[in-house]
């Protein structure tokens, strides 16, 4: 009975309000939207998830950030910077007027603590990402109390000098965890420090009841660039997504994102929705990771051979469109992608070819090791049926999340297994180097779990991170990509899009390649009362 | 009135036991049906937009997210999740069996220590336990690969089971005729097999059908981490979770798994029912 | 002192008991899932410099009988530790998911005797007859369907399609809680309902039958009477049991229903924890749970006692 009622399809199927017809941005109302998961924490010294950076991005700004919906470095928190020739050393000049939200003025010191503090932190994950800066590893190590490499000449400037060049390492300082943290506030709040943050962002903490409601108000004493349009953000922790879509239609939330694929082929069913939904490009890369130092995929020809095999316009429309096929591990807006490349074809008289040439013309076995996400199940249903007409036989293995981590950085770990990479900044560096280089090799927790040791491309890595050139940069990445193209480590299956639907009075949204969501151009086209308008 | 007879007179049990052995035709003649539950058809077995295609004559109960069909992927399935239900429910029971009647027979310090352990069971998440399970016989390399999904449903679901046993078995130790019978100088084999189990067989066979509702479900949320018959086996469970979502824009994968899973439990419950009023010799009076 | 009291206290510390039995076999679990909780804390971009230094952190790196040590000596001390995932001490996140976890639990079981018994109580009195066929369609109904599908439909309906109730979260004040209380509380009730309207029905069944009964029936008393005073007393006794193996059970945390509700309890606490493998977290919900579970027990016993005193001298 419950499914009868439960089956028709509902009388009205359309957003319930409409916007106020304001041709100009303004301020006021509420912002309110939900999160998957809840907030671990508001530290920034210690949060790496998404989620958390939603929230730490309206708390702080940092010395640089991305330009909304974009991927090109802005200055926020920094006036102007300049980086010498062969990119070691990086000098920051700060805005005078920047504050924190309890009034006090944000000096260079302020970052410099926040940076050092990640190295002194035992587990922050980002003293990894301070790694090059000069004297960092001693401070890791506990011998020095300072990092000899980051100075500050006065109060408006900070220099930080590395020991090796990184034409990437400019990224790093839009990360939230980079933001300026005043010592004594730290102090002070001693544990508490996860829930009493102290940011210079454009909004400050009203309330938080943790796991439930995260709620933040206009910081008055921000004097940054970001408009800061609502009066407030509500962010409910949490809410499955389809629940968030329905509280969507309900006028309970303003905006919803990453719709998973059922709620996605309705709503893009529904005229009246159809036009508020929005897709857009992430920094990530889907696929499947071979370890190239086990047979079968020691031989080039079998990866190659599985490359062929995947049909990824198949895929794309599994993902309900929000995939667009690969042809290598660099996503589009990342600086070094060779847009002449070209997927592999879907070919399977060539991947049978191969597969006989590497002696296995008559048959195959291989294990996937996955997780028990619905993409990536539904990416490897397709891709064990993809490889049956090459006549390989594919067995899945569903694991936990934590195993499959730990599973895939030893050695002699599965052979072949789901992969996806979200790229901590859209430097090539943070999906090469990461990835590829023989320098990410480790026995027990390896980030380049291919176990892709190149020395032709581990030349055009270096070449590339030491070069200030973006010219030359662009030229050396796109080399490293027919590298990889033509001798694969993984079977490069798609770049996967988010996407989001507001109702019709959220303006200005700009989702973020980065970030996913980015807020700081959105704005309410509500009535003169401040109260949505109804159709 | 015999056992036979009274059951024979009870109209739920022999729809019962018609629809139990019409499912269980269903589940044989699997391997005989003309479709094949793995074949995908991404370019017809979807709409344009990738939604799963409606019951049609292509496919008379529709197409499921991968454009396979669902009524060849039903069929497939019901086996599958049968024996697993069957076994691990039988697993369970034969643990409570032996925990509830010795702590209900013996009890002082054995009942005490026994039902502490019952307590103790009950504490662990059963997640935790689904992920090491998985991860560890993944390892060992079974040959069967339900193999971790039966053991772990067998191993959780015991615990309830054993205390209704026990606290009935308890009553029983403290009737009259049971008292009689001890006085009398039973052994208490004799105790047990012709004064305890008769009298708690009711409950037995009650928890027993609800457990394998349960278990014949349980399969699916395991899948929340990855703890199932390895995609692409079709089982109920596995497709109900895989519909979960498609409420609104496919309903008929969250209905057809959900029918039949219905269809199996009333099934199995009639008949246990119909079983449990013919042997009780007291629902005869 | 009385027999009940020694009872009493025996049973308690045997609480403690299972509860530290609990936690041991549960922190060997998590060792022995082939997983590091610091590669599941830092993610596939740690460098295994920076995984080595979490390691060190949290006692990782000492082999199962050194992490043992490490947290069993925060224990002595009153201290769970701190969550791996949240930075924050395992005993705060426990108080403050305990009291909506238990505001849940007592909402199910209350929904599941209200509705539960009476149902049976029927179906035992119209035995045979359509009301008891309609209350075992009912059960059959409740406890084949798992909570996560009764949830979602339950939500989409109620509070989407009808309105009548939030569709998530925990509100605010006691109205608020009891409005966004009802659907996650029907939802776990569901089985729970045909579960005791079953077990109500077999035990009256049983009791109708017997010599006192009949014995009843025989002085003339009325049927209503027979069927509430002299037959239900001892049905209780099964029924009491359950109430309390329900109640442990779900302190330890409603975790299906709990995450599709939003609601802020303990089983969505530990659903994350586990995903993390945040063992300091884990540890300190299966302390709780076994606590639970050890004492509502206690008290099950002890109503079984009170309602079936030819048990009392055992």
């Amino acid at each position: 009975m419950l499914l009868a009622l439960a089956a028709c399809s509902p009388p009205s199927a359309g957003p319930k309000y409409e916007a106020a017809g304001a041709q100009t941005p303004h301020r006021g109302g509420t912002l309110r939207f939900a999160v998957r998961d809840t907030i671990p924490t508001l530290d920034p010294t210690v949060a790496y998830d998404e989620i958390s950076y939603f929230a730490l991005r309206l708390l702080w700004e940092p010395l640089l950030d991305y330009a909304p919906g974009s991927a090109v470095l802005v200055g926020r928190l920094a006036e102007r910077w300049e980086v010498t020739e062969n990119a070691t050393t990086f000098h920051f000049w700060l805005r005078a007027d920047s504050r924190f939200s309890d009034g006090t003025p944000v000096v260079a010191a302020d970052v410099k603590f926040a940076l050092e503090r990640a190295l002194r932190t035992p587990d922050s994950p980002f003293s990894q990402w301070l790694g090059d800066v000069t004297g960092a590893s001693e401070v890791i190590a506990n011998k020095a109390p300072h990092c000899a490499g980051i100075s500050t000449p006065n109060e408006r400037e900070l220099v930080i000098h590395l020991e090796h060049p990184n034409a990437g390492f400019l990224y790093t300082l839009a990360a939230p965890f980079t933001a300026p943290q005043r010592e004594s506030h730290v102090a002070a709040v001693g544990a508490d420090v996860r829930r009493t943050p102290l940011g210079n962002g454009p909004y400050m903490l009203d309330r938080w009841s943790e796991g439930e409601r995260f709620v933040v108000t206009r910081n008055p004493v921000y004097s940054g660039a970001q408009p800061a349009y609502p009066d407030e953000i509500e962010m409910l922790e949490g809410v499955a997504r389809d629940t968030q879509f329905m509280m969507l239609e309900q006028g309970e939330l303003d905006t919803a994102y990453r719709l998973a694929a059922p709620d996605l082929m309705w709503v893009k069913a529904q005229p009246r929705w159809r036009s508020y939904v929005k897709t857009s490009t992430m920094m990530n890369t889907q696929g499947f990771r071979f370890d190239v130092t086990q047979k079968p995929f020691d031989d080039v020809r079998v990866r190659r051979a599985f490359n062929y095999a995947l049909d990824r316009a198949h895929v794309a429309k599994l993902l309900v469109g929000a995939a667009l096929p690969a042809h290598g591990m660099l996503p589009p807006g990342v600086l070094g992608r060779d847009e002449t490349l070209q997927p592999y074809p879907h070919d399977i008289a060539k991947a049978r070819a191969l597969l006989g040439e590497a002696g296995y013309g008559t048959g195959l076995e291989v294990e996937l090791v996955t997780i028990a996400d619905e993409d990536a199940t539904k990416l490897a249903e397709s891709f064990q049926a993809d490889l049956a007409e090459v006549g390989v036989t594919m067995h899945i293995s569903v694991v936990a999340f934590s195993v499959y981590l730990t599973a895939l950085g030893k050695r002699g770990g599965p052979a072949l297994a789901y992969a996806g990479w979200l790229g901590d900044s859209p430097d090539p560096t943070s999906f090469l180097d990461a990835k590829f280089a023989s320098a990410a090799i480790s026995d027990d927790a390896s980030p380049n779990d291919s176990f892709y040791a190149n020395p032709k491309l581990d030349g055009l890595l270096d070449a590339a991170r030491t070069d200030g050139d973006s010219n030359n940069r662009i030229r050396l990445y796109n080399e490293a990509e027919r590298v990889l193209a033509d001798d694969p480590p993984w079977v490069w299956a798609y770049h996967e899009a988010t996407n989001e639907v507001s109702q019709p009075y959220v303006k200005g949204m700009a989702p973020s390649p980065v970030w996913i969501r980015d807020f700081s151009t959105v704005w309410l086209d509500l009535d003169e009362h401040g109260e949505r308008v109804e159709r | 009135m015999s056992p036979l007879r009274r059951f024979s007179a009870n109209r739920g049990a022999v729809v019962g036991a018609a629809l139990v052995i019409i499912v269980i035709a269903f589940a044989l003649v699997a391997p005989h049906f003309g479709k094949d539950p793995l074949a995908r058809d991404i370019d017809h077995g979807l709409t344009e937009l990738g939604s799963p295609l409606g019951p049609s004559s292509h496919a008379l109960l529709g197409t499921d997210h991968l454009g396979r069909d669902v009524l060849a992927r039903l069929i497939a399935g019901a086996r599958t999740s049968l024996v697993i239900a069957f076994i691990s429910t039988s697993v369970a029971l034969a643990i409570a069996l032996l925990i509830g009647l010795t702590a209900g027979y013996a009890g002082g310090r054995l009942d005490a220590f026994l039902m502490r352990l019952v307590d103790l069971s009950m504490a662990f998440p059963v997640i935790l336990l689904a992920i090491l399970l998985a991860a560890l016989l993944r390892e060992a390399d079974l040959a069967n690969a339900d193999a971790p999904v039966v053991l772990t449903l067998g191993g959780v679901s015991w615990t309830t089971m054993a205390r209704l046993i026990r606290g009935k078995a308890m009553t029983v130790m403290r009737s009259e005729y049971v008292l009689a019978a001890r006085a009398l100088g039973a052994s208490p084999v004799r105790v047990i097999v012709r004064h305890v189990l008769p009298n708690v067989a009711g409950v037995v066979i009650v928890v027993a059908a609800i457990g394998f509702a349960q278990n014949l479900l349980a399969e699916s949320v395991l899948s929340y981490v990855g703890l199932g018959p390895p995609p692409p086996a079709p089982t109920w469970g596995r497709m109900l979770f895989e519909g979960r979502n498609y409420y609104r824009s496919a309903p008929h994968l969250v209905l057809a798994p959900g029918l039949a899973i219905g269809i199996a439990v009333i099934a199995f419950n009639l008949l246990a029912e119909g079983l449990r009023d013919a042997l009780d010799p007291k629902g005869a009076r | 002192m009385s027999l009940t009291l020694r009872f009493v206290v025996r049973r308690v510390g045997w609480a403690f008991v299972v509860a530290w039995f609990a936690i041991s076999v549960t922190f060997a679990m998590v060792v022995a899932i082939p997983a590091d909780p610091a590669k599941a804390l830092l993610g596939p971009h740690a460098t295994e410099e920076t995984i080595k230094r979490v390691q060190e952190h949290y006692c990782l790196d000492r082999g199962f009988a050194g992490q043992y040590a490490c947290w069993m000596s925060n224990v002595v001390h009153g201290d769970l530790g701190e969550s791996y995932r949240t930075k924050r001490p395992v005993t705060e996140i426990l108080a403050e998911r305990i009291g909506p976890t238990v505001m849940l639990a007592l909402a199910a079981i209350f929904l599941q005797i209200v509705i539960g018994v009476p149902l049976g109580i029927i179906a035992a009195w119209r035995k045979g007859q359509w009301p008891d066929r309609a209350a075992g369609l009912v059960g059959l109904i409740g406890q084949s369907a798992p909570p996560f599908f009764v949830g979602t439909l339950v939500l989409y309906l109620f509070a989407f399609r009808l309105g009548w109730f939030p569709i998530s979260g925990y509100g605010s004040g006691l109205l608020g809680h009891v409005r966004h209380l009802v659907l996650p509380a029907m939802t776990l009730a569901t089985v729970g309902i045909a579960l005791y309207a079953r077990v109500t029905r077999s035990e009256l069944i049983d009791s109708l039958g017997e010599d006192y009964v009949r014995t009843a029936r025989a002085k003339g008393v009325r049927e209503r009477d027979v069927l509430l005073r002299h037959a239900l007393r001892p049905a209780l006794g099964p029924l009491v049991t359950l109430i309390g193996v329900d109640l442990g059970v779900l302190v330890g945390g409603a975790v299906v229903v709990e995450y599709i509700f939003a609601w802020p309890g303990l089983g969505r606490e530990v659903l994350a924890g586990i995903f993390a493998l945040d063992l300091p977290l884990i540890l300190g919900v299966v302390l709780i749970s076994a606590f639970a579970i050890a004492i509502a027990n206690l008290f099950a016993d002890l109503a079984y006692l009170w309602l079936d005193p030819r048990l009392r001298d055992r």
